[in-house]
C-alpha cells in the first residue's frame, strides 16, 4: 500500500480498462462495484449478467445472476468474500456465497413496505458489513428514509431514521459505509450531506458535501472516505465544477482532492453519475455509474431526440501515479 | 417566538391577480409592495391587506426580486429582462442596470445573466446583487449604480455558487447569500472574502430579521425524487447571530393550506416582525396541473407572542 491519499497525491484515469466479451453489456449502467480480497472486481449491473467479475486487470472471470434481480443498485463484499447484492426496484437484499449461492435473502422480492413507513424495505439503495461483527446497515432508500441494522445472520437489531432534513433525518439515504470499527457513515443524498452515526445509531455529525450519491472507505489501513458526487439538479445543468466528481475526504471529513473534469461526459477523465464506488489494495479506485438512466437517456445529454438504449461508459477506474 | 399564518390577507381588487407573487417587501410604513407575474407587475397593499396601489403594466419580463431601502426607493430584478431598477415608490425609474433583454454571456461573470435579488446596505446604500441563473456570482455598486467589485464563479467550494438565490446583510459588515442548489448559506465580507457557510435545505429567499443578525430564510421543496416527503423545505426559519434555529413555521408539506407552502420564493417582514412570503406557485406546481390555475402565491404569518 502507498501512503495515505493527500492533497499532492495525483490520479490518472485507466483508459479502456475493463474487457468485456462480446454479448456481455451494462445496457449504460454499471450501478456498484465492490472488490474482493484479491482485487477482483464485481460489478452488479443492469445487463444481462447482473454480477459480472472481472481481475485486477480488467480481465472478466465470469458473470452470473442473470434473470435474478428486478433493478440492481448496490453491492458489497465482506471479508470473507461473500457477495451483497440490494435490488432496489425487487425491494430486496441478498447475501451470496462466492459461487454465487444465495445464502439468505431480506425483504421479498417485488413487496414493498408501504411508502415512507420506516419499514423494511422500500426500494433499498446499499448495505454496508461491520468488518469484525458482520452486522449489516442497509440504506432504504427511495421510499424510504431509514438505516436498518441487522445481525450476520439477517435477524434485525434495530432501524433508524425519518424523513426530513434534521440531524438524524434523511432525503434519500443512498448510500452506506463503515468508517474504521465504530461509525456509519450516510450519503444523505438530497440533504447535500454524509452524516456519521454511531454503530446504533446515534447521530455523531453531519457534512456538507455536494449531492453525495456513493461512499466508501480505503481498504485496511486507507481510512480516506471516497465519495462519489452526482450532478447538480437540471436548473444548473451545464455549470461546471457541480459535482460528477470523485471527493477524497480525511477522516475528520476535510476535503482532501477532487479527481474529474469541470464537467460531465464520456471522456475518459469524466464522470456522468458516480453511483457506486470501491478501492482495491492499490488504492486504485473504482466507479460504477448509472451513465444511462441519469445521464445519456436523456436527450440534452445525448444530443438525441430518441437517445438509442446502447451501451455507454459506466465503468471507471483510476491508478495512483505518485 | 411562534407564528400563526393570517388567513385572506391580502385583497385584490377584482380582476387583479398575481399570476404567482414573486417577491414581496415592506416600505417605512408598512406597506407592502408584491413583485408579480401578472399583468399588474407592482401592487400595494397596506398592513391589514388592503389594495392601495399598482403601476408598471408592460413594464418587465419576468418579476424576480424586489427590496425597498431606508429612503423608501425600490429596487426591482427582472431576472428574464437582465435588469435592475431602482426607482421611487411612485414607480418612478431613477436609473437602471443592465441592458433589458442583452444578457451577459452565460456564466462568464460580467452583469447580468438573470439576476436574482439584491440587497442595499444600511448606511452607504451600496447595492449587492445576486446573478444568478446564468451567473455564480455577487456583483457590488455603490449607490449610484457604479460597479465596484464582483465575486463568485461556478462550484461547490467555499466562494464558490450553484444558483446564488437571494442575499441580505448580517449586520453591516458582511452578507449572507442564499447559496441554493448547494444547499447552503454562505457568509462573506462587503469584499467578498468567504467568512463561513451553514448547511440548509434549499436556501431560497432571505431577509433581515428585526434585530441585528437576525435572519430570517425559507427553504424550498425538495427535487422531483423526493415530492411528497414531508419534512423537506417548505418551512421558514428564524435564525440568531450564531446561525441557531430561533423558530421556524410551516407545516413541512406542498400545499394551499393555510400553515403550508407551494414554492417560498421571496420573504420579507414588518414593524411589527409580520413576515410576508411570496412563492412561485404556479411555475412550480400550478402551471402543471390540468387545466393550469393560478395558486396560493402569497402568505402573511403574524406573531402570537
Amino acid at each position: 500500500m502507498k501512503n495515505l491519499v493527500d492533497s499532492t497525491t495525483k490520479f490518472a484515469p485507466v483508459d479502456m480498462w475493463a474487457k468485456i466479451p462480446m454479448g456481455v453489456t451494462f445496457r449504460g449502467d454499471a450501478t456498484s462495484i465492490a472488490v474482493d480480497s484479491e482485487d477482483n472486481v464485481y460489478v452488479f449491473n443492469r445487463g444481462n449478467y447482473p454480477i459480472a467479475v472481472f481481475d485486477k486487470d480488467g480481465d472478466f472471470i465470469r458473470g452470473f445472476g442473470h434473470g435474478d434481480f428486478v433493478r440492481p443498485h448496490g453491492i458489497e463484499i465482506d471479508l470473507d468474500d461473500n457477495i451483497y447484492l440490494v435490488d432496489d426496484d425487487g425491494h430486496f437484499i441478498q447475501k451470496r456465497n462466492n459461487d454465487g449461492e444465495i445464502l439468505f435473502t431480506l425483504g421479498e422480492k417485488g413487496k414493498p413496505c408501504k411508502w415512507q413507513s420506516g419499514g423494511m424495505f422500500n426500494r433499498p439503495t446499499d448495505i454496508a458489513i461491520h468488518p469484525i461483527s458482520r452486522d449489516l446497515f442497509i440504506s432504504d432508500g427511495y421510499g424510504n428514509s431509514r438505516i436498518h441494522k441487522f445481525d450476520s445472520d439477517g435477524r434485525h437489531i434495530l432501524s433508524w431514521g425519518s424523513p426530513g432534513t434534521e440531524p438524524g433525518e434523511f432525503s434519500l439515504p443512498h448510500n452506506i459505509t463503515i468508517l474504521g470499527n465504530d461509525k456509519v457513515a450516510v450519503c444523505d443524498r438530497e440533504n447535500f450531506r454524509l452524516q456519521i452515526f454511531s454503530l446504533d445509531g446515534e447521530y455523531i455529525k453531519q457534512i456538507h458535501i455536494h449531492h453525495p450519491m456513493s461512499i466508501t472507505e480505503g481498504k485496511k489501513e486507507d481510512d480516506r472516505i471516497y465519495v462519489g458526487e452526482m450532478l447538480p439538479p437540471p436548473v444548473q445543468q451545464g455549470v461546471p465544477n457541480l459535482g460528477a466528481k470523485i471527493s477524497i475526504l480525511n477522516p475528520d471529513g476535510q476535503l482532501i482532492k477532487q479527481i474529474g473534469d469541470s464537467l460531465p461526459g464520456e471522456g475518459l477523465n469524466q464522470f456522468t453519475s458516480p453511483h457506486g464506488i470501491s478501492t482495491d489494495s492499490n488504492g486504485s479506485i473504482y466507479v460504477a455509474e448509472v451513465a444511462w438512466t441519469a445521464y445519456f437517456s436523456r436527450p440534452e445529454n445525448s444530443g438525441l431526440d430518441n437517445p438509442p438504449l446502447g451501451e455507454v461508459v459506466s465503468l471507471r477506474k483510476w491508478i495512483r501515479t505518485s | 417566538m411562534q407564528y400563526q399564518p393570517v388567513k385572506y390577507w391580502a385583497k385584490l381588487p377584482h380582476p387583479m391577480l398575481f399570476a404567482e407573487a414573486t417577491s414581496v417587501a415592506v416600505d417605512s410604513e408598512d406597506n407592502v409592495y408584491v413583485f408579480n407575474r401578472g399583468k399588474n407587475p407592482l401592487i400595494i397593499f397596506d398592513k391589514q391587506g388592503n389594495f392601495l396601489d399598482t403601476w408598471g403594466v408592460g413594464e418587465f419580463t419576468r418579476p424576480h426580486g424586489i427590496k425597498i431601502d431606508k429612503d423608501d426607493n425600490l429596487y426591482l430584478v427582472d431576472d428574464k429582462a437582465h435588469f435592475v431598477q431602482k426607482r421611487t415608490k411612485k414607480g418612478d425609474l431613477i436609473f437602471q442596470l443592465g441592458d433589458k433583454n442583452n444578457p451577459s454571456d452565460k456564466q462568464k461573470g460580467y452583469p447580468f445573466n438573470q439576476p436574482t435579488d439584491i440587497a442595499i446596505h444600511p448606511k452607504t446604500g451600496e447595492l449587492f446583487i445576486t446573478d444568478g441563473y446564468g451567473n455564480s456570482r455577487v456583483h457590488r455598486y455603490d449607490s449610484d449604480g457604479k460597479l465596484l467589485l464582483s465575486w463568485g464563479e461556478p462550484g461547490s467550494l467555499p466562494g464558490q455558487f450553484s444558483l446564488p438565490h437571494n442575499i441580505a446583510f448580517f449586520g453591516d459588515d458582511n452578507v449572507v447569500v442564499c447559496d441554493r442548489e448547494n444547499f447552503r448559506l454562505q457568509y462573506f465580507n462587503l469584499n467578498g472574502d468567504f467568512i463561513s457557510f451553514k448547511h440548509m435545505h434549499r436556501p431560497i429567499a432571505i431577509t433581515e430579521g428585526l434585530q441585528e443578525y437576525q435572519l430570517i430564510v425559507a427553504e424550498a421543496a425538495p427535487p422531483p425524487v423526493q415530492n411528497g416527503v414531508r419534512n423537506l423545505g417548505l418551512r421558514v426559519e428564524i435564525l440568531n447571530k450564531e446561525g441557531d434555529r430561533i423558530t421556524r413555521f410551516g407545516s413541512g408539506t406542498l400545499g394551499e393550506d393555510f400553515d403550508q407552502f407551494i414554492a417560498p420564493h421571496g420573504i420579507a417582514v414588518d414593524s411589527d416582525g409580520s413576515i410576508y412570503i411570496a412563492e412561485v406557485s404556479y411555475t412550480s406546481v400550478g402551471s402543471h396541473k390540468l387545466p393550469p390555475r393560478e395558486m396560493v402565491s402569497l402568505r402573511k404569518w403574524e406573531r402570537v407572542n
